[in-house]
């Protein structure tokens, strides 16, 4: 199956993306500074960043809480990733558009209201594995998994474009390998002062990574710039120092978990964003 | 603290787990007959435990750790291994398995054996 992108208008009021409209092929642009505009009332409001790198996104998923423990026979769980994504969200916007009076600078970010910083950062989260069906049999010795992501959701109409199936194909991963996320994802600490403390879980982001670099063997359905492909603004294709490079490392690491999932990791919550 | 490092309390983890594999048939039985909305029966089928869930999780890495035969690379690792099977131990002690049928059973508990009761009616 080709990679498709497909444009999705925004219905009033919500602030978010939602009904579909067409489907084209489209390579998701790597390189290309992100934009989501977002229609509250009348008004559309657009926000312009700057790239998000690798080290930004090992920041969010640090700052990421997870935590869990008994109440009784029940078990509590809290799990934080607004604070994060609303924290790169002020940490990569670079300027905004559609406020009244004069326009917000770098110190004044802090004064959008929740209300648009809240969905406009969970656009930029956008990046889950395609559900559909498999179009062929699981090839254990390339192992493939599909993305759906937003990049940018453009002003004017406001049409966001969901890219869908971008392919990640992955060596398979060796029972070490397997072994070091299982490790890192089951490793938590307590707090509280004895055994029935709050666990503080473990996080298996940094592995991920590592090992999405280690396995990857080739993506389809992005491009990255002229200048980083010898002048030809083309897929990465099977160009592994580049998919390394380049690659939006949120999209790494969604991709690289689903290589482990129902192991060890099946009872630790492995659909656990960050985890 | 972490939990790799509390040994007594990686086994306890692993004592439960043991135990909960034991109990699961019954425990789906009850479900099958619990009202999906009477979460005050249904919380009473959760085993209790006093122990945070992160033991369980190591516990869970420690049972996998063992069953692909990986070596274990830290002394943690080492540890808790040894640990789980201790548990194994108190738990075979615990839950004998019956000779004649093959179910496991509880120690003080009479056991209706199947095997003994077939043909018996």
């Amino acid at each position: 199956m080709e990679a498709v992108a497909v444009e999705q208008q925004q219905a009033e009021p919500s602030p978010q993306p939602q009904a579909q409209a067409t489907e084209k092929t489209v390579l998701l642009p790597l390189d290309q500074p992100r934009v989501i505009s977002i229609r509250d009332g009348k008004f559309t409001y657009t926000f312009h960043f700057g790239r998000i790198t690798q080290a930004d996104w090992e920041l969010y998923f640090n700052s990421i809480h997870w935590t869990s423990k008994n109440d009784g026979s029940s078990q509590v769980q809290t799990f934080d990733v607004d604070t994060p994504g609303v924290e790169l969200f002020e940490r990569k916007l670079v300027k905004t558009e559609g406020y009244a009076g004069t326009e917000l600078k770098k110190e004044d970010f802090w004064k959008i209201p929740p209300r648009h910083s809240n969905p406009v950062a969970w656009l930029l989260r956008t990046c889950a594995v395609a559900d559909e069906g498999e179009d062929q049999p699981f090839n254990p010795e390339l192992v493939e998994v599909r993305l759906n992501a937003i990049w940018s959701v453009l002003p004017g109409d406001a049409a966001a474009t969901m890219f869908k199936g971008l392919v990640h194909r992955f060596a398979p991963p060796s029972p070490e390998q397997k072994k070091r996320v299982y490790r890192a994802g089951a490793m938590s600490k307590i707090v509280g002062g004895s055994r029935s403390g709050t666990t503080v879980h473990g996080s298996r982001h940094k592995i991920l990574l590592e090992l999405y670099d280690q396995l990857i063997q080739s993506v389809d359905g992005y491009s990255c710039g002229a200048t980083a492909f010898g002048g030809v603004s083309a897929a990465f294709g099977a160009d592994r120092a580049a998919i390394v490079r380049e690659m939006d490392a949120l999209h790494k690491f969604t991709a690289a978990q689903q290589l482990f999932l129902g192991g060890a990791s099946a009872a630790s919550s492995d659909d656990k964003e960050g985890a | 603290m972490h939990v790799t490092q509390d040994i007594d309390g990686i086994q306890q983890a692993a004592l439960e787990l043991l135990s909960a594999s034991v109990n699961q048939k019954n425990v789906e039985a009850r479900l099958r007959l619990a009202q999906p909305d009477d979460l005050e029966q249904i919380a009473k089928l959760v085993s209790s435990t006093q122990l945070s869930p992160g033991y369980h999780e190591w516990a869970l890495y420690l049972f996998w750790l063992e069953s692909v035969q990986l070596d274990p690379d830290f002394a943690d690792e080492m540890d808790g291994l040894l640990a789980v099977r201790r548990a194994r131990q108190q738990f075979e002690d615990q839950n004998p398995t019956c000779h004649a049928c093959g179910n496991r059973t509880r120690r003080g508990i009479k056991h209706l054996c199947p095997a003994h009761l077939k043909g018996g009616f």
